[in-house]
């Protein structure tokens, strides 16, 4: 699992986990997309956590490089900062 | 197996606060004739309240609303809002904000939560896709919203709860009070936070871990698609991202729009405008947008404040009404 606890772009919006779920299973479903954007208690900070193996109910994260559904979704100011975390996922 | 309903997650909730009871009706019974969070609610308010119940009486009735869209895809699909007598003036009040609670209880598995009745002592409502609890709240009453959000994460030990809760302008019925959600967001019309009060309900958590389906996936994500790429192409909800909804305070001035001395005037001195352009916010304050699930707008500014007697404090921006309508005279 990778997780980004120092995001600076990711305004939140979890819409990475719904597009994810629905990559996966056709369904709207934070639980188990591959993908999770959590802040922290003051709102200000967002980690970001990847998963590589099924953990949790989350699925393991099986996008082909390139096509991922959740970067289509990502707020055009964080897709940059989305498609290096997920480079991040490829090269570990 | 076909579903009987898409886009809603299928089940309203009812909680009648003075017996401590809780059952749960389909949301079929309505959604067929009655449209979305509003629709329903209203619907349910006309079936239930007499005419003749005021807004703090046990009989009064408050309806919380996901819209059959919360959850999904739908860009600024987020919303909630609650429904009930309003305060004001005896008719009807519903008020909305955005925030993770909407979809967060559709997750959970219900569209809406119908509360009625009055809690003997503070309570508030605990809800998963297993359970919902009527928890004792004696020990966060008079506490402010943010210390309630955070003193019921801590309890429940999960920080992926979602909370709307009221301070104690709502628990003493302070006609104007809101429902806060996220700490920073206000469903702050119609005094819903007061009605709240009355009830003895001092805050709802919802932690839902089931999924919502569409009718026609692969129809519904074209349509979705379209209109996200209409958004990232709009110059103006990309102003709107990038400086918040005080972006447009300069240009409500320029055309008359502001009410300035309570409404004497329509309009405010250049001099006083220029305290309260957002380029002066985003240099001093601003450390990042924020948005809520699944809104490509992040019209949300989150702002801290580094020096000075309030040195430290961080919260979500205020927004284009704050600016307008609750403005000292500068």
């Amino acid at each position: 699992m990778i997780i980004v606890s120092d995001t600076k772009k990711c305004t939140g919006c979890r819409a990475c986990e719904l597009a994810c779920s629905y990559h996966h299973r056709q369904v709207f479903a934070p639980a188990i997309a591959s993908i999770h954007a959590q802040r922290d208690q003051t709102g200000s900070k967002v980690k970001i956590l990847l998963y590589q193996q099924t953990t949790d109910g989350h699925l393991a994260c099986n996008c082909p490089r390139g096509h991922e559904m959740c970067v289509y979704f990502c707020p055009e100011i964080a897709k940059k900062e989305l498609r290096a975390i997920l480079q991040l996922g490829n090269k570990q | 197996m076909k579903k009987e309903i898409y886009g809603y997650a299928g089940k309203i909730l009812r909680v009648d606060l003075s017996t401590r009871s809780v059952s749960v009706q389909p949301t079929l019974r309505y959604a067929k004739k009655w449209l979305g969070q509003r629709g329903i609610g209203q619907r349910i308010l006309y079936e239930e309240l007499q005419p003749w119940v005021t807004p703090y009486e046990p009989a009064n009735i408050v309806v919380v609303e996901a819209g059959p869209l919360s959850g999904t895809l739908a860009p600024a699909s987020t919303r909630y809002s609650l429904a009930s007598k309003n305060p004001f003036n005896g008719g009807v009040a519903t008020s909305n904000s955005c925030g993770f609670f909407g979809p967060e209880l559709k997750f959970a598995g219900y569209d809406h939560i119908v509360i009625k009745g009055r809690a003997h002592n503070p309570v508030y409502l605990w809800i998963t896709n297993k359970n919902v609890e009527i928890r004792d709240a004696t020990w966060i009453w008079g506490k402010t919203t943010w210390e309630t959000e955070d003193l019921i994460r801590k309890e429940l030990a999960d920080e992926s709860i979602q909370v709307i809760c009221i301070g104690p302008a709502g628990e003493n019925m302070v006609r104007g009070a809101c429902v806060i959600a996220n700490k920073n967001r206000a469903a702050g019309k119609c005094g819903l936070g007061g009605i709240c009060g009355s009830k003895n309900l001092k805050a709802i958590a919802v932690r839902g871990t089931g999924s919502l389906e569409v009718a026609q996936p692969e129809r519904f994500m074209k349509a979705i698609s379209r209109a996200w790429e209409k958004i990232n192409k709009s110059a103006g909800l990309k102003n709107i991202g990038n400086n918040g909804t005080i972006a447009g305070v300069r240009a409500s001035n320029d055309f008359g729009n502001l009410p300035y001395k309570n409404f004497q005037e329509n309009k405010m001195p250049e001099e006083s405008m220029n305290k309260l352009d957002y380029k002066l916010y985003n240099q001093n304050y601003k450390v990042r947008d924020i948005a809520y699930l699944a809104c490509p707008v992040h019209c949300s500014q989150f702002y801290q404040i580094n020096e000075g007697p309030y040195a430290g404090l961080a919260t979500e921006g205020f927004e284009f009404n704050t600016l307008t309508d609750c403005r000292v005279p500068l």
